[in-house]
């Protein structure tokens, strides 16, 4: 159980704009941003897809996935006991996600793990990596009416300083961490950004 | 809590059961002995604040200001016997209902299980073990009262009358119970009482609500985790890894001075760490380094053990039954077909883990645990206190679940709190983690049948060949040569197999017993848990080899057995047997007896993706004459889904000797999602009274699997059912 | 020192702030209602409310509740009188009764964010506190119970 999210900085300013709660949660193809006006002129997307293996990993990838519900294990399974998305990403009703994730990780195994605003994305932008193309994850990574409103420098803050994506490098006692040490990951996000933060043609 | 003196009325006079009622009249400033009990005497509300109370016999008493406590020797795990033994009684004493309470008997062998010899509560037996024995208790009273307000009015005590917890003589005299109390208890007990005719009966019969459920809605119900004693410490203890393992050395530097911990000692259950809170205990016990002695179970593992079942029931074992002659059948047979059933080792799995509190004293020795063994506990204790049993008071609390886990033939967990006592030197809990409790042993044991059966030309069951491989529940027991007097085999293996009630010329059942240093005993249902499973499928497997309909099939074959026939019509028309499904949905039926009841199910389940959903369950129970309807639905259903959960999650597995299960992540029990809709059918007669605790089970895994053949054509031969391990 | 507001009741104690939060409502305030089933925020026995969230407080630090408001069984109602207790009374529910005070504890936040909700509403509130004895039947039909009581009278 483990999730990235993007939304800390600008959330409350960016719920106005989730008026789009009939928008389809994936976008099935590339969305039409000013991003992919960068994107043209910056080649094949490798500085994209030097990180690309962090999003994948199921330490992000189980609450970035399909279904309004989040997932468990490196396997990714279902997370148990029915576990919902809920009205705002942080869980419905007596089983919020704060009923049992503390804002940091316990003392052993199979004990709910913590950060601070343990959540999934907010069903208005729920953020689905599952079933994308690199490209496809690099431009809705990008594009603020799916990352919260976030422009390249915040969506940059975000990934390399949010305590809840950082929690991908300590997932706790016997949970495997993202792939890419953190420093080596946040230079990679910083070279992408430094040329124009472009993404794979395809 | 504080721990407090609370004086109740006792009878000193070991009776036996015949005239349990003439030797124990004890009254107001009568046989009084002092009785610590923190718990839920108080909370029940019955005791009077003084002794003005009339108790005739050891299982009621009668307050001055009108409340009627009724002493109830066995334990309340859920089964509702602190409501069902109490409308027993209330029922002969015409008590008001609504100033009715329950208590929790202390031990003494007046509250003796009349059948088993011992106290003890386990086997569903209570109610019709207590059914003689609280109308009894109750009509003796009533004649008490009578006699008492008769003497006050000067008539004949035959023209009195009683209703709801009153004396009443002509149209104008009336006396209460608890205006009586005092007169009553200074008269003797009659020889001989009238039992009611059951036609008049108000309560017995009536869905009458539980006595115990505001207490269990407001947290003031106290189970055996609740007890707290003034200067009270906490203990967890090291425990081995492997059964049989044996501390070599501990190292203790760290866990020494941790905070609250004070005390670290070797006992036969392992390491004990004593601290002031059960957190501080339990952070320092796992600090603690153990080396141990792995001993001979180091290499044990339960793939390796069904295999070796499997190679065991390819040969004859101790004969339990012998009708025909199977073997000559089978060969002679038109169709035959074969099917091995296994079922994995279960844990009981109480919500409240194991505990025990123990307050030790020189020549004095108090227990308050939620047992459902407590004569046998009691001995026990007073074994290592090294006490005479009379001065050992054991109480007993509200257990959170027992399923049998605390009828323990050792009494694992009493005797070792009484040995951690010994070194706290201070009252003293023991409290085990759930790891502790899911590794600590006595499990339902694992279980393998082999089935071979045959058909004739038109489809008539010619044979039926069963072998079972598994642990015996008694061996190494002290029931031992009481329950296996006289047989090669353990009963408790082969119940519901020994006894199959269809109509078959030719039966073989035979057992193997397993000699595996795994600690195993009864867990609900017992042997019925997997012997209903593998009959019952096999049945259906059977059913299908002669081209029949599954229930058609059973009743062709139980027309000798009109209850089983009874519940299995009941559970198949409720069902709507014959009705359409939706698309994907198949029913499966089982019938089964057990514990003096009969019970049928039917389930409804679908298969998607390799994911099992029972969707509804239609159970029917007869259990004879009945006492508490709303009580037989709640056990049927929780019966039921104890099953299914068993069936579609459970399994204990170990490798090196070690159990791989740990918690409920790994050892899941069904879910409010998970549950299926349930109807409870219940039907009336006036037969003898079975018990209820346990029949409920039985037929669920039975009936889940044999709705799965329905739905997808596979057969499931192993729980926890795995769709990919399907046939 | 950590201190809180229980039932009410605000207390300060001197106690390791690691240490669940169960553990110290049971030890050391003495509220016992509040169960131990797994230490793992498996079964529910042990939800209490934060600040009216539902709370597995088995695997909560008391830290966390540092100024906080904390609401156990005990304080769910002095008297039997919050229409879940009431509903659970009328359809008789417990049996060995161990994890009723979780279970209803999460049905109370249910009813206070859906005051009518469905068996799915139900089955999300619902599935994280495990029953052994198998009283769910009964518990769904004691929330439902409940929303109708809380509708007609409100709470008494």
């Amino acid at each position: 159980m483990k999730r990235m999210h993007f939304f800390v900085i600008a959330g409350v300013v960016l719920s106005a704009l989730a008026v789009a709660l009939s928008r389809p949660l994936i976008a099935a193809e590339p969305p039409e941003t000013s991003a992919a006006a960068v994107d043209s002129k910056s080649g094949d997307g490798a500085l994209f897809i030097a990180f690309v293996p962090v999003l994948r990993h199921p330490r992000c990838m189980n609450c970035h996935s399909k279904g309004d519900y989040p997932r468990q294990g490196d396997d990714s399974h279902r997370h148990t006991m029915l576990v919902k998305r809920g009205p705002a990403g942080f869980g419905v009703t007596a089983v919020k996600c704060s009923t049992c994730h503390q804002d940091h990780n316990l003392w052993d195994a199979h004990l709910p793990p913590g950060a601070p605003e343990w959540h999934l994305p907010s069903p208005s932008m729920p953020m689905i990596w599952e079933g994308l193309t690199d490209a496809q994850l690099c431009q809705s990574i990008k594009d603020p009416k799916q990352n919260k409103g976030r422009n390249i420098d915040q969506l940059v803050e975000h990934l390399t300083e949010d305590k809840l994506v950082a929690w991908g490098w300590n997932p706790g006692p016997r949970r495997n961490a993202v792939p890419i040490p953190h420093d080596d990951f946040s230079a990679k996000v910083k070279q992408w950004q430094a040329a124009g933060a472009p993404c794979p043609a395809r | 809590m504080i721990r407090r003196t609370i004086e109740i009325g006792h009878a000193n006079a070991d009776t036996g059961r015949r005239n349990f009622l003439k030797a124990s009249v004890a009254a107001s400033g009568g046989l009084l002995i002092g009785f610590r009990f923190p718990g839920i005497r108080a909370l029940a509300s019955t005791l009077p604040s003084s002794a003005n109370s009339f108790m005739p016999n050891a299982f009621v008493r009668i307050g001055t200001d009108e409340r009627v406590t009724v002493i109830v020797n066995h334990s309340e795990m859920g089964q509702g016997v602190y409501t069902s033994l109490p409308m027993l009684l209330a029922e002969e004493l015409d008590a008001d209902w609504s100033k009715v309470g329950f208590e929790p008997a202390p031990v003494d062998p007046k509250y003796n299980h009349p059948a088993f010899g011992m106290q003890m509560t386990g086997g569903s037996s209570s109610v019709w073990s207590g059914l003689e024995q609280f109308r009894q208790a109750g009509a003796a009273a009533r004649a008490m009262l009578i006699a008492a307000a008769a003497q006050q009015w000067n008539v004949d005590a035959s023209t009195c009358r009683t209703e709801s917890g009153a004396v009443l003589n002509g149209s104008n005299r009336k006396l209460t119970y608890g205006h009586l109390a005092a007169a009553a208890a200074k008269l003797r007990p009659p020889e001989h009482v009238q039992l009611k005719d059951p036609k008049t009966f108000k309560l017995i019969g009536k869905p009458i609500k539980r006595l115990d459920t505001s207490v269990k809605l407001n947290g003031k119900a106290e189970f055996g985790l609740d007890v707290k004693l003034p200067g009270m410490m906490n203990a967890v203890i090291a425990r081995p890894p492997i059964f049989g393992a044996k501390m070599k050395a501990f190292d203790d530097a760290k866990a020494r001075s941790m905070p609250g911990v004070r005390k670290i000692v070797a006992i036969p259950a392992g390491v004990a760490v004593i601290a002031d809170t059960f957190w501080q205990a339990k952070v320092a016990r796992d600090a603690l380094r153990v080396e141990w002695d792995e001993g001979s179970m180091h290499d044990f593992d339960t793939g390796k053990m069904m295999q070796d079942f499997r190679e065991r029931a390819k040969s004859p074992g101790t004969s339990v039954r012998k009708d025909g002659d199977a073997e000559s059948a089978l060969a002679s047979a038109a169709k035959k077909t074969e099917g091995v059933y296994e079922v994995p080792y279960l844990s009981h799995l109480m919500m409240e883990p194991l505990n025990c509190t123990v307050d030790l004293l020189a020549d004095s020795c108090e227990v308050w645990t939620g047992s459902q063994f407590q004569t046998i506990d009691r001995a026990n204790a007073a074994k290592i206190a090294g006490l005479p049993p009379e001065k050992v008071q054991l109480n007993t609390t509200f257990l959170g679940g027992g399923f049998g886990r605390r009828a323990n033939p050792q009494s694992d967990f009493v005797v070792e709190a009484v040995h951690v006592a010994k070194a706290a030197g201070v009252p003293v809990k023991v409290i085990w983690t759930r790891e502790d409790d899911m590794a600590g042993g006595w499990y339902r044991p694992a279980f393998l049948h082999a089935i071979a059966g045959g058909v004739d030309a038109n489809g008539n069951a010619v044979s039926w060949r069963s072998r079972l491989v598994g642990q015996s529940i008694m061996a190494g027991t002290p029931f031992a040569a009481m329950m296996m007097k006289g047989k090669e085999y353990d009963p408790a293996s082969v119940e519901g197999v020994d006894d199959l009630p269809y109509a078959i010329p030719n039966i073989a059942v035979e057992s193997h017993q397993a000699e595996i240093n795994v600690p195993v005993q009864w867990l609900r249902s017992v042997g019925h848990s997997h012997t209903a499973f593998a009959v019952e499928c096999f049945v259906d497997e059977l059913a299908a080899l002669a081209q029949k309909d599954p229930y058609q099939f059973r009743r062709a074959l139980l027309q000798k057995q009109p209850r089983h026939l009874g519940v299995l019509d009941l559970a198949a028309q409720k069902a709507g047997w014959d009705k359409p499904l939706a698309k994907g949905v198949g029913r499966g039926i089982a019938v089964h007896f057990a514990f003096g009841s009969y019970s049928a199910h039917v389930a409804e389940v679908s298969v998607t993706d390799g994911q099992v959903r029972v969707h509804r369950m239609v159970c029917a129970i007869d259990c004879g004459e009945y006492v508490n309807p709303g009580i037989i639905a709640a056990q049927t259903e929780g019966g039921a889904i104890f099953g299914a959960s068993a069936a579609l999650f459970q399994e204990l597995t170990f490798e090196k000797g070690r159990l791989q299960q740990t918690n409920f992540h790994t050892f899941p029990v069904m879910r409010m999602n998970e549950c299926p809709e349930i109807e409870t059918h219940i039907v009336s007669n006036h037969e003898k009274s079975g018990g209820i605790g346990e029949p409920g089970v039985p037929c669920a895994a039975p009936a889940i699997a044999n709705a799965i053949f329905a739905a997808t054509g596979k057969r499931i031969r192993r729980l926890p059912i795995r769709m990919t391990e399907a046939v | 020192m950590v201190g809180f507001s229980v039932n009410g009741k605000r207390v300060n104690l001197d106690v390791d702030p690691s240490t669940p939060l169960l553990w110290v409502i049971r030890e050391q305030l003495n509220l016992t209602g509040t169960k131990y089933g797994c230490g793992m925020a498996q079964c529910g026995a042990c939800t209490v409310h934060v600040n009216g969230e539902a709370v597995r407080s088995c695997v909560t630090p008391v830290s966390r509740a540092e100024g906080k408001t904390i609401t156990t069984i005990e304080g769910l109602s002095p008297d039997l009188s919050n229409p879940l207790q009431r509903a659970w009374l009328e359809e008789d529910v417990p049996q060995c009764g161990y994890c009723q005070s979780g279970q209803l504890m999460s049905a109370a936040v249910l009813l206070r964010e859906k005051p009518k909700p469905s068996d799915e509403d139900i089955d999300e509130a619902m599935t994280g506190n495990i029953c052994r004895c198998g009283t769910y039947p009964r518990i769904r039909r004691a929330i439902h119970r409940a929303a109708e009581m809380a509708a007609k009278g409100g709470a008494r």
